[in-house]
């Protein structure tokens, strides 16, 4: 006989191997190396099967010693839903992967527009279904060892203190393999890899124990089938309801459990995976359960009356001295127990951290004003993870001592996956219509889990809730809430009963206030997302073979950062790394760094999604979408700003230059003028100096000659003088320093006295022409000055006029604002080239016969454009002809 | 309900008329479809099987043997199994491009064309910047 020591030892040893195991995997994977096979669908399919727990392991013997071939209805469910792989797990794998989803509660969470109530509510719900699930696996391995310990001699066997350590030890490993760092793709290598050894060896277990019950203890295929027949069960008995109902269950389970879920979705590696597994799986399943029903059989046959059918695995072995056997039989379950056990608490744990704890803790530091720094945050979402563990394995502890360990395994198995089949309504709903809302999910998930809870939880688990007579009676006496007989339907199984209520109207207020409710953006976003997931994410790939990764990552940065600061950040990285190649491993901290160093040139929540594209092949999503549409908005702002100050600066920058270029110009002007007052400063100056010289140099001159010489000098330096207050007027003028004194006098005063003036001493007669009754216009303006100009005009005609017999016609015409003075002469007229320049300073139509120095229209014009008139030249005369404009009432206040 | 399944290729053409391969693989994916169905039809159809007599005769087994209808279940089960295989090796030869390696690589095109400016590969450019330093 075994003995307990011995057991212990070999237990210990598995233990330890099996850390060994996820120890070494967990490292390869944080180098970046993991192993060819640790990423092929072969891990994937072995570590689907911690479906099978200690309830297949010890429990569907069990079943079937008690209920027939019902018991491979848990098996027939997964097998179809694998067969139908490509509609519908395909799919639940591809949103998974590309909307980063931890966990089912996460998963309905983010289709139904991130409803953190909608995920509190399945996290809730998972706890309560799985933690009684838990404390089965805890029972079945106390029971197993109880199983060795009677056959010990030498027994010192102590029930509870063994279940209380190894709830200590599955938490201990689940905590250190689990949560050992935050991967953004939530993958634990070192747990997979653990689990895959387990189901290698539960499998293996079964199977020799059956190969042993078939040819060592039966005698051959044909004598076993003939015992079957005439054992207990030897007749095809099933409850057709239950039949389907349990498939249905089981096939709705496999998809929905947490712990299902975090091995199929979150655990995947490569959604082409479910390929090869959609017949592996199946054949795993076929294998568990093909000699369930010899080993029921035989035990039934075999052992003593009244021995537990749920330890036949264990007993029949035991039965026939077969110890090594027996061992590996309790290897089997152990392992069963211990990965379903450490999976479920891993994937429960990220749930109540994710979705309980850090919303509670994150709520409470804001309201301590603290920033959430994140590194910070990564310390409290690992202890809030190890703390879920230890949480999740304390209530199923806790379960177990309070129900005493007493009901039969399959019975709460069955409990638990129908309380967590409620999800499922939810999750087809969300996965494949999508008018599915927030509102309908909870509806259905609220009515599903409470009917649940009436008709088979509270009745089944904790009887002693309801009194006999509720049950018989209903409560208040209403017969159609009786729990287990709701709305008269009587008769069925309870199971049966649960599944056809809570289904029904699950699916009913699902369905209902789904459609008659309306769905926010958020949810309709994602729900389109997810539906049309094959329309909207990438392939199917993972970004398997991390140097691809790094490549990809150092391809990005160049376009970001630029190749030198790229290169020279990948450089510094792979000699912090000290690796062999030459680009570094895309480590969590590398990552980290990458993601920071990137968000600094194209924002956080870009950079993070760009990051989580190339490792992890995840599609970007709408949270991702809308924090870098956050920032591009806030980018937008700060450029339009931008843009608006560089305009403005450009408009500056433009008057500056109109202006530098006016002043250019005026100092050019100036330069010029100076030039030519200095000119005509000279010319006279010159004839003065050389006749002054000839009469200082030569006394002896006739007095005629010193007469005309003298004279000469007389009339140059009146010229000069002239020259002198001209400019000196034109400057006066042209700095608007001038002071107007306004008078009202008639034209024709002004006219003839212009007329006189003009032509007082002229060497030759000019006619003038006026017509005196139109010259009666009273004007009020600065008279001298008008004369002034006039009279210029006038000796401008007499001087410059070529006729024989000059003429000068002076036409007035009066209108109610302004005056018109056309003066014309019967000249040649001005040259055509030179009409647009004969108001500027010292222009000289004919230098040769000059007597002034060309200032006389120039100061004319500033003179009228003071008196708020104008002058110019008018085309179309045979002779010269310039028309002045007044105004009749003269603004003198505007003109200064 | 399904608008694409993501078996065809991206820009893949929604025609009455597609090439035979389009064809047959979307008549494979019929099949995917309403194979759950039939084997769930076909795991119920021992419902239908005389079950034991109430009131059984005394020495006279009555129903259906177990044996006959373990063997039932798990032929039809290795019968389902067999399928799986055969639409794996389908979907293998069908659905390249669900199954063909160049998915990656056509995500690695959207998000990351090479650079146009820098022709040499970010390895070389780094192994040459390292030796480089070296040197």
């Amino acid at each position: 006989m075994t003995s307990l020591n011995l057991l212990a030892l070999v237990s210990i040893g598995y233990v330890s191997l099996l850390f060994l195991v996820a120890f070494w995997a967990d490292r390869q994977a944080l180098r970046g190396r993991s192993a060819r096979f640790m990423r092929s669908p072969l891990i994937y399919t072995l570590s689907l099967s911690i479906y099978c727990t200690a309830w297949t392991f010890y429990g569907a013997v069990g079943y079937a010693a008690r209920s027939g071939l019902e018991y491979v209805t848990i098996y027939l469910g997964p097998t179809l839903v694998m067969i139908g792989w490509w509609w519908g797990l395909r799919k639940l794998v591809r949103v998974g992967r590309s909307q980063r989803i931890s966990s089912i509660a996460d998963l309905l969470s983010a289709r139904y527009g991130k409803s953190n109530v909608l995920a509190i509510g399945v996290t809730l719900l998972a706890v309560i279904g799985v933690t009684p699930y838990i404390s089965l696996q805890l029972q079945s391995i106390t029971l197993s060892v109880a199983i060795f310990a009677e056959a010990d001699p030498a027994r010192s066997y102590n029930e509870s203190g063994t279940v209380f350590w190894i709830a200590t030890g599955l938490a201990c490993f689940a905590i250190l393999f689990g949560t050992r760092n935050l991967n953004a793709n939530e993958r634990h290598h070192g747990v997979v890899i653990a689990v895959a050894l387990e189901a290698v060896v539960k499998l293996v277990a079964l199977v020799a124990v059956g190969i042993f019950v078939v040819w060592g203890l039966a005698g051959g295929l044909p004598e076993v089938l003939a015992r079957i027949d005439a054992s207990p069960i030897g007749r095809w008995q099933v409850d057709g309801g239950r039949w389907v109902a349990i498939t249905f269950l089981a096939a709705a389970a496999f998809v929905c459990l947490p712990r299902m879920f975090q091995v199929m979705v979150v655990e995947n590696e490569d959604e082409r995976h479910l390929r090869i597994a959609a017949w592996a799986f199946p054949t795993y399943l076929l294998l568990i359960s093909i000699f369930v029903v010899p080993i029921a059989a035989l035990g039934l046959e075999l052992m003593p009356a009244g021995s537990n059918p749920d330890l036949f695995v264990l007993t029949l072995p035991l039965l026939q001295e077969q110890n090594g056997l027996a061992m590996l039989s309790f290897l089997g379950g152990f392992s069963s127990a211990t990965s379903m056990v450490i999976v479920a608490a891993m994937s429960l744990s990220t749930m109540v951290s994710n979705h309980i704890v850090m919303p509670i803790w994150l709520r409470s530091t804001d309201a301590f004003g603290g920033a959430s720094v994140s590194g910070d945050v990564r310390s409290v979402v690992l202890f809030a993870r190890r703390f879920s563990i230890a949480a999740v394995m304390g209530l199923g502890y806790a379960y177990y001592q309070i129900s005493g360990g007493g009901a039969a395994l399959a019975a709460i198995g069955l409990i638990s996956f129908s309380g967590i089949a409620q999800i499922l309504p939810a999750l087809v709903g969300g996965l494949f219509w999508r008018g599915a809302t927030r509102a309908g999910a909870l509806a259905g998930l609220f009515f599903g889990f409470s009917t649940w809870g009436y008709t088979l939880l509270l009745p089944e688990v904790a009887a002693g809730l309801f009194s006999p007579q509720t049950l018989t009676e209903g409560p208040f006496g209403l017969g159609w809430l009786r729990p287990q007989a709701l709305f008269g339907v009587e008769g069925l199984d309870p199971i049966e009963h649960c599944v056809l209520w809570s289904m029904t109207l699950n699916v009913a207020a699902f369905c209902i206030v789904s459609v008659a409710s309306f769905p926010s953006p958020m949810e309709r976003l994602q729900g389109a997302q997810f539906v049309h997931v094959f329309d909207h994410s990438a392939g199917p790939g993972g970004w398997t073979g991390s140097v691809a990764q790094s490549e990809d990552l150092m391809i990005m940065s160049q376009r970001i950062l630029g190749p030198e600061e790229a290169q020279a950040f990948f450089q510094a990285a792979v000699e912090r790394q000290g690796g062999p190649g030459p680009l570094p491993e895309p480590t969590p901290g590398f990552l980290e760094q990458l993601e920071r160093e990137l968000s600094a040139s194209i924002g956080a929540a870009a950079a993070h999604a760009m990051i989580g594209q190339i490792v992890s092949g995840a599609a970007v999503s709408v949270e991702d979408l809308l924090a870098v549409a956050d920032e591009s908005a806030q980018l937008l702002e700060y450029s339009s700003r931008l843009e608006a100050q560089s305009v403005e600066l450009s408009r500056t920058a433009r008057q500056l230059r109109e202006t530098n270029q006016k002043l250019t110009q005026i100092s050019e002007q100036k330069d010029a003028f100076l030039s030519q007052v200095s000119h005509e400063l000279r010319t006279p100056m010159t004839s003065v100096r050389a006749f002054s010289e000839i009469l200082r140099d030569n006394p002896s001159l006739a007095d005629t000659d010193q007469h005309r010489y003298a004279s000469i000098i007389h009339d140059e330096a009146l010229r000069l003088t002239r020259l002198l207050n001209d400019l000196l007027d034109l400057s006066v003028l042209e700095s608007g320093q001038v002071t107007l004194n306004v008078s009202r006098r008639s034209l024709s005063d002004v006219l003839d006295h212009a007329v006189a003036s003009a032509l007082a001493g002229a060497d030759r007669a000019l006619q003038v022409h006026r017509d005196h009754s139109r010259e009666e216009v009273v004007l009020e303006t600065d008279v001298d000055r008008l004369a002034q100009v006039f009279i210029n005009l006038i000796a401008n005609a007499q001087k410059y006029c070529t006729s024989d017999t000059p003429e000068l016609h002076i036409e007035v015409t009066p209108s109610d604002q302004q005056i018109t003075i056309d003066l014309r002469d019967n000249g040649a007229g001005v040259p055509e080239g030179f009409r647009d320049v004969i108001f500027e300073k010292f222009s000289r139509v004919t230098p040769e016969r000059a007597g002034g120095a060309g200032l006389g229209l120039a100061i004319c014009r500033e003179i009228i454009r003071r008196l708020g008139g104008d002058i110019c030249y008018l085309h179309g005369h045979s002779g010269a002809a310039f028309r002045v404009t007044l105004p009749i009432q003269s603004k003198i206040e505007e003109i200064r | 309900m399904i608008r694409s399944d993501g078996a065809g290729g991206r820009d893949e053409l929604r025609t009455p008329f597609v090439e035979r391969r389009t064809y047959r693989r979307r008549r494979l994916m019929d099949i995917a479809r309403i194979a759950p169905l039939v084997g769930a039809l076909l795991f119920m159809v021992p419902l239908l099987w005389p079950r034991q007599d109430l009131y059984p005769a005394p020495d006279v087994p009555s129903g259906t043997p177990m044996s006959s209808a373990l063997v039932y279940i798990f032929a039809v089960w290795i019968g389902l199994v067999v399928f799986a295989v055969g639409f794996s090796y389908a979907v293998r030869r069908w659905a390249v491009h669900w199954t063909g390696l160049d998915a990656s690589a056509e995500v690695a095109e959207v998000l990351l064309e090479p650079l146009p400016e820098t022709p040499d590969t970010p390895p070389a450019s780094v192994a040459a910047a390292r030796d480089e330093e070296q040197a």
